[in-house]
């Protein structure tokens, strides 16, 4: 699966509502490995990435850990709330 | 959640990012970023992609079609494709440092120089 193919992807709950766009992936070193460790939604996503920080307005961007966000399906991702 | 220190953004500070190998000699970009997904398991960053095929992939398949029909006509590489392990990745910051040995990134450039530029009058 290739990380810049998920970048804009919506990200779904499990009632089929909208929750944002996948606009940052956030990896962390475990062992020898670099492993995914949180997907970031959402418009304080998109402020993150282009380090928009000083927007005070935007809000913080939605972290959804690994293991919560279903990818099985790369084109419609799905959060499950675990 | 509180992000670790060491945390990567992998989409800001790796993707589109300038590849160098260990003498800073540019190879291309990070093009693309490929992570396998495990069952149980956090998903591992597996490989740097680098090729004008990555690149097109990203504006739709029609472009990627194009890009490898243009490939194989002009036949530039062998692979338009070129995937560098992540475990041979020794830095990340301005730029994305490499180790590897070979340089088929520099394929585009040794055509170019071959068939354009060696033919241009004087200039070699």
């Amino acid at each position: 699966m290739n990380v810049e193919l998920l970048i804009g992807r919506k990200v779904f709950d499990e009632s089929g509502r909208a929750l944002g766009r996948i606009e940052e992936v956030l990896a962390i070193e475990q062992g020898s490995d670099l492993v995914v460790s949180e997907f970031h939604v959402g418009a304080g996503g998109l402020a993150e990435r282009l380090s928009a920080y000083r927007l005070g307005h935007v809000r913080k961007p939605k972290r959804i850990p690994w293991q919560e966000l279903d990818l099985s399906d790369p084109e419609k991702p799905v959060w499950r709330k675990r | 959640m509180t992000q670790p220190s060491h945390a990567t953004h992998l989409v800001a500070d790796v993707l589109d990012k300038q590849i160098v190998d260990a003498k800073k000699v540019k190879l291309g970009k990070v093009d693309g970023l490929v992570i396998v997904l495990r069952e149980g398991k956090p998903p591992r960053v597996a490989f740097v992609e680098s090729g004008t095929a990555v690149v097109a992939r990203r504006l739709g398949r029609w472009c990627e079609r194009l890009v490898l029909a243009l490939n194989r006509r002009l036949g530039v590489r062998a692979e338009p494709r070129y995937r560098i392990p992540w475990s041979k990745v020794t830095e990340v910051d301005i730029e994305v440092t490499v180790d590897v040995d070979e340089h088929p990134l520099l394929a585009w450039e040794e055509w170019l120089r071959e068939h354009i530029v060696g033919r241009i009058p004087f200039a070699k």
